[in-house]
């Protein structure tokens, strides 16, 4: 269960959430909506512990472990899983390498032995061919010259082959065509879990189509401004987020 | 007792060598006396100080005057005050050891390629030398398994290693030269390279960390349609300077020089490089990347020239320098001189720190700071080392900067 308690966080002496409160509980999947620049990529940062994001107040718990006082891997051995908004590109650092060498961190931390190599490569072919990440992706540096759609299924890849508690997924659906969006939505389906929580951001209905979420949340100016079930986002995709002080998003 | 460099080159340079070699010393020794130490107002010196040289206290008396060869099993040559020689049969014609007995051919370009006359540590080099090792390969003959040369550098010792390479038509080698010793010794070594037609030569280099100092210069010269590539791995030493001079003189020729160094503490590692391009359809390939911690210091310093008739030259270089920490330092100067129309030419050098984003990424996987680090820099000198076009050669290096990451972070933890 993730508990977010009166999260407050500064960048760069601006504040951007004020106050933030939110619980996933177990095996439950919420989703975040908000209009641009609200604080979601924040939150999910602050919550990973990447580096210029200042907490000022409030706390964060993940089972009862206080994320917050963790350093960033060990907020992942913790069960915490961040799919990026931009994943980054690692030249160099073949995608098998980066992760097996994760799993193995991962592992570790959880008491498990580490995988060899042909173990690894075991597991990841079962995960990979549902995605349709292909051999060749595997062998190049992690995302290196990966088309945005292919990043996010990488993404969702890292995430099958860690097995987190809790995954956040930072608008894991923007730049995907239609069929992408498929088939990474029935790859996070595949992974919902009575034991796993999931936090999904998106700005569109059409993911939630997919992943129906159990909650949906509004965070505008630094707070959830609103909580309900999967109709809230078709609300929001009907009047846009004008009652919560944001512009409506222009579709895509 | 100790002695400076400067004393021990005037006891040793009246010494007894080989009668092959005093042309070459005499004129070494009236080179030398000319040209003194390279100051910092010489262009190619202006960045690299050899204080750390002329003040190392050396043991007289610790030289061995004369080689020695030793005949066993591997193909393995000590270039040591000795030279000491365990190879196997090797193919008809070829010939491996001292100066004193090498074919005519070879014999006759020994001073022809390296200038004692404005280089002041082949000068150096040349009026102590002790000893040349050859390596002379005759026409259409492959060698194919590698020469190891190993060059040893011993606490209180400055030693004079000279290398002659002479490939004859068609002919291909492997050298695998491995610098060890981590003690306070010097080592200048000077090594003469001609590849005939058509010749292929393969020059891996690995210079062990520690203190020593080692100044290699090599003047190379590549015939039409022969083929030079070379790799240095430098782990570490108080001094380093690779030097090296190619000249691309038949059409169709290539020089690829590549280099990594992985180095901190007080480290200097310098890689210098001019290649001229004095012939057509040339190619010439080059891939630096330095890593530097703590006060470590890398200059790089590659020219390439391209001479007025070298039409459709092909020329790429690449210099890369990661700072890991706010005391390293990197002086980088790439140079294009071009006198030829119809060329392909391009250079790029970078400095940087280790991506923040990239770091973040691997540790909100799981990987530990220190291990994700690792990984990154070991990615951004594997960009070099996969020029090495011999498998089993590029998996050790790889090895062996990794190893040596490893130990970084052993060293960090403690
Ligand atoms: N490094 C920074 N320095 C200053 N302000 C920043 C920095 N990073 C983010 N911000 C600001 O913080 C606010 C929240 O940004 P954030 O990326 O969390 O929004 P978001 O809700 O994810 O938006 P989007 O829907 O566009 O992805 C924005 O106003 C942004 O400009
Ligand atoms: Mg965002």
């Amino acid at each position: 269960m993730l508990e977010i308690e009166n999260l407050r966080a500064v960048i760069d002496g601006k504040e951007i959430l004020k106050g933030l409160t939110l619980t996933v509980p177990t095996g439950e999947v919420h989703a975040i909506m908000g209009p641009n620049g609200a604080g979601k990529s924040t939150l999910s940062y602050v919550l990973a512990g990447r580096a210029g994001y200042e907490v000022t107040g409030g706390s964060v718990k993940l089972d009862g472990v206080d994320l917050l006082s963790l350093e960033i891997e060990q907020r992942a051995a913790a069960g915490l899983f961040l799919a990026l908004q931009y994943p980054v590109e690692i030249p160099g650092v073949p995608t098998t390498t980066f992760l097996r060498t994760a799993l193995n961190s991962i592992r570790k931390g959880r008491g498990e032995s580490d995988l060899d190599a042909i173990q690894f490569l075991r597991v990841l072919r079962q995960k990979t061919k549902a995605l349709g990440i292909t051999e060749d992706m595997l062998k190049r540096g992690v995302n290196v010259g990966f088309s945005g759609g292919e990043k996010k299924r990488n993404e969702i890849l890292q995430m099958a082959v860690l097995e987190p508690k809790l995954a956040i997924l930072d608008e894991t659906d923007s730049g995907l065509d239609i069929d992408a969006l498929k088939i990474v939505s029935e790859g996070v389906n595949a992974l919902r879990d009575p034991n796993r929580s999931m936090l999904v951001i998106t700005h569109y209905q059409r993911l939630l189509d997919y992943i129906v979420p159990d909650r949906v949340h509004v965070l505008a100016q630094g707070r959830i401004q609103r909580s309900g079930g999967p109709e809230l986002a078709r609300e929001l995709e009907a009047h846009g987020y004008a009652e919560f002080g944001g512009e409506r998003e222009a579709a895509a | 007792m100790s002695a400076t460099l400067r004393q021990d080159y005037e006891q040793r340079r009246t010494g007894a060598a080989p009668a092959a070699l005093a042309q070459l010393r005499a004129q070494g020794a009236a080179d030398f006396d000319r040209l003194g130490f390279p100051t910092p107002r010489a262009e190619r010196w202006k960045y690299t100080s050899l204080a750390p040289i002329e003040n190392l206290p050396l043991t007289p008396g610790a030289n061995d005057p004369l080689p020695a060869a030793l005949l066993a099993g591997a193909d393995r040559v000590v270039l040591g005050a000795k030279i000491e020689r365990s190879v196997g049969a090797l193919p008809g014609g070829v010939y491996l050891g001292s100066i004193a007995d090498a074919p005519a051919a070879a014999r006759a370009l020994l001073g022809t390629l390296a200038s004692s006359e404005t280089e002041a540590l082949v000068a150096l080099n040349a009026a102590l030398a002790n000893d040349a090792l050859v390596l002379f390969v005759p026409t259409g003959v492959a060698l194919t398994r590698p020469i190891e040369l190993v060059v040893p550098a011993r606490p209180g010792v400055a030693s004079y290693p000279r290398l002659l390479v002479v490939l004859e038509a068609n002919a291909s080698a492997t050298i695998i030269e491995r610098h060890e010793g981590a003690g306070a010794g010097f080592v200048d070594l000077t090594a003469e390279i001609a590849l005939g037609t058509g010749a292929r030569l393969r020059h891996w280099r690995v210079q062990a960390a520690g203190e020593a100092r080692r100044i290699v210069t090599s003047a190379v010269r590549v015939g039409r349609d022969a083929s030079y590539r070379a790799f240095t791995l430098t782990l570490g030493g108080r001094l380093v300077r690779n030097q090296c001079d190619a000249r691309i003189d038949g059409d169709g020729g290539e020089v690829e020089l590549d280099a990594a160094y992985l180095i901190g503490g007080d480290s200097h590692v310098d890689t210098t490089t001019r290649i001229v391009h004095g012939a057509e359809h040339g190619t010439s390939r080059q891939t630096v990347k330095g890593v530097l911690d703590g006060h470590s210091r890398g200059v790089f310093q590659g020219k390439v020239l391209v001479e007025q008739g070298a039409q459709k030259t092909d020329g790429y270089q690449l210099s890369r320098a990661l700072l890991l920490s706010r005391d390293a330092e990197v002086d980088v100067k790439p140079e294009l001189e071009i006198y030829a129309d119809d060329v392909k030419c391009s250079h790029g050098a970078t400095t940087g720190r280790l991506d923040e984003d990239a770091l973040f990424y691997l540790r909100a996987r799981g990987i530990p700071a220190d291990e994700a680090r690792a990984l990154l820099v070991e990615a951004f000198v594997a960009e070099a080392i996969e020029r090495v076009d011999d498998e089993t050669v590029r998996d050790a290096l790889l090895a062996l900067a990794a190893g040596r990451l490893a130990r970084d972070q052993r060293e960090l933890a403690t």
